[in-house]
C-alpha cells in the first residue's frame, strides 16, 4: 500500500499529478506501473550520480516479491510526477519489521 | 548388464524435450519447438560467418540446449557456453555431436564467472527478460569483453506508452503483457542502446527480429517486439556512473 504521510508536505503518490512536462508527457502510464527510468540524458536531474528513478509501484513490488507484506511507502512530492521516498515500512515473512528512513 | 534408468533415458533424443531443432551431424536432427528454418533465419541475423569466428574466443550466455554454441564451434570459434541450468538436451548434444565446446553450469552474475576471462565474441540471446538485474548484465558483458569484442543481444523490448524514446525498464510482474511469468523484465529499445553506450560499447545497431517479418522497421518505432542488438566494445572501458566527487573534480 502506498500511503499519505503525516505532514501536509507528504501526499499519496496517486494523487500527486500536478504537471505534465513535455519531457515526460503522461497518458496511459500511472504511478502503479512497475518501471525504472534511467535518466541518462539528465532530463530529471542534473546529478550524474543519481540516474535511476523507480516508480512507487516498483518500489512497493520490489518488497512484496521477496515476501514482505503490509508494505507502506511514504513520500513527498517534488512536482511533475516526481517525489522522494521518506519512509518505507514492511513486515517480513517471519514477522520481522522493516523500516527504512530516508533523509 | 542393463543401463541405469537415467542413462537409458539420456540415450534416446526422442525422450528429451527440445527447444531447438539441432542437426547433430550423425544423422540425428532433434525435434525442437523452433524449426530448422526459423533457426537458420535467426543465426543468419547474427552475422556470424566462419571468416569472422575462426579462432575467436566466444562466450554463449544462457546456452540452453547448446544450439548456438554448436553452430559457432562448427564455424571455428573457441566456444565457452554457460547456463545456470544443465539440461538433458545439452548433455545429449555434448555427448553426441562431433564438434565439441566447453560448458560450465554457472550463473552469469556469480563472482566465479570472472575465472573464465575475456572474450572476442559474446552471445546473450534470450536472457535479458529473465533477469531481475538487466543493468548488471550489460555491465558484466563489458567486463567480459576484450577491446574490440562484438556482443550480440537478443531480447524482448517494450517501449512504455508516453515514455517513447526514454530509457525505461518495465517489470511485468502482473503478467499484463505476457503470460510467461519467467520473462517479466522488458527494457525499452532506447534503454538497451543507451545502457550499452554507458558501459562502454560503440557501433550499436538494433534490428527487429527476423521472425517478426518487418524488415527495415526500427525497434524504437514499435510498442513492443523482439530485437537483436549488436555492439562493439570500446578500446577504453568507461565508468557507467560518475559519482559526486568526480563531478566536483
Amino acid at each position: 500500500m502506498i500511503q499519505a504521510g503525516p505532514s501536509p508536505a507528504v501526499c499519496r503518490t496517486d494523487c500527486a499529478d500536478t504537471r505534465s512536462p513535455a519531457k515526460l508527457k503522461r497518458s496511459s502510464w500511472s504511478w502503479d506501473e512497475l518501471t525504472l527510468i534511467f535518466d541518462y540524458d539528465e532530463k530529471l536531474s542534473a546529478d550524474l550520480a543519481s540516474l535511476v528513478f523507480p516508480s512507487t509501484g516498483w518500489t512497493e513490488r520490489a518488497l512484496t516479491r521477496p515476501s514482505f507484506h503490509n508494505v507502506t511507502v511514504l513520500h513527498r512530492t517534488t512536482g511533475s510526477h516526481r517525489g522522494a521516498v521518506t519512509d518505507v515500512r514492511a513486515i517480513s515473512a517471519i514477522g520481522a519489521s522493516l523500516r527504512l528512513l530516508f533523509p | 548388464m542393463s543401463l541405469p534408468l537415467r542413462l537409458l533415458y539420456m540415450s534416446d533424443h526422442k525422450a528429451i524435450r527440445w527447444f531447438h531443432s539441432i542437426n547433430l551431424g550423425n544423422g540425428v536432427i532433434t525435434h525442437g519447438v523452433k524449426s530448422t528454418e526459423v533457426l537458420k533465419a535467426e543465426f543468419d541475423a547474427l552475422g556470424l560467418t566462419a571468416e569472422f569466428l575462426q579462432g575467436r574466443r566466444l562466450l554463449d550466455i544462457g546456452c540452453g540446449d547448446g544450439f548456438f554454441s554448436l553452430q559457432c564451434a562448427r564455424l571455428g570459434a573457441d566456444v565457452t557456453a554457460i547456463d545456470g541450468v544443465s539440461r538433458d538436451s545439452l548433455k545429449y548434444v555434448r555427448d553426441h555431436a562431433e564438434t565439441k565446446f566447453t560448458f560450465y553450469c554457472i550463473d552469469f552474475l556469480s563472482p566465479s564467472f570472472f575465472e573464465l576471462g575475456r572474450f572476442d565474441v559474446i552471445l546473450h540471446l534470450g536472457v535479458l527478460y529473465h533477469t531481475m538485474y538487466p543493468f548488471e548484465h550489460l555491465l558484466r558483458l563489458a567486463s567480459a569483453s576484450r577491446a574490440g569484442a562484438t556482443v550480440v543481444i537478443e531480447t524482448e523490448f517494450y517501449n512504455l506508452a508516453s515514455f517513447e524514446g526514454a530509457a525505461t525498464v518495465f517489470y511485468d510482474y502482473t503478467q499484463k503483457l505476457s503470460p510467461d511469468a519467467s520473462s517479466p523484465v522488458l527494457p525499452s529499445a532506447t534503454w538497451i542502446k543507451t545502457t550499452l553506450e554507458r558501459v562502454g560499447f560503440d557501433e550499436i545497431t538494433l534490428l527487429l527480429h527476423p521472425a517478426l517479418g518487418q524488415p527495415g522497421v526500427q525497434p524504437d518505432s514499435l510498442n513492443r517486439g523482439r530485437l537483436f542488438a549488436r555492439a562493439k566494445y570500446g578500446e577504453k572501458p568507461r565508468s557507467p556512473f560518475l559519482y559526486a566527487f568526480e563531478q566536483m573534480a
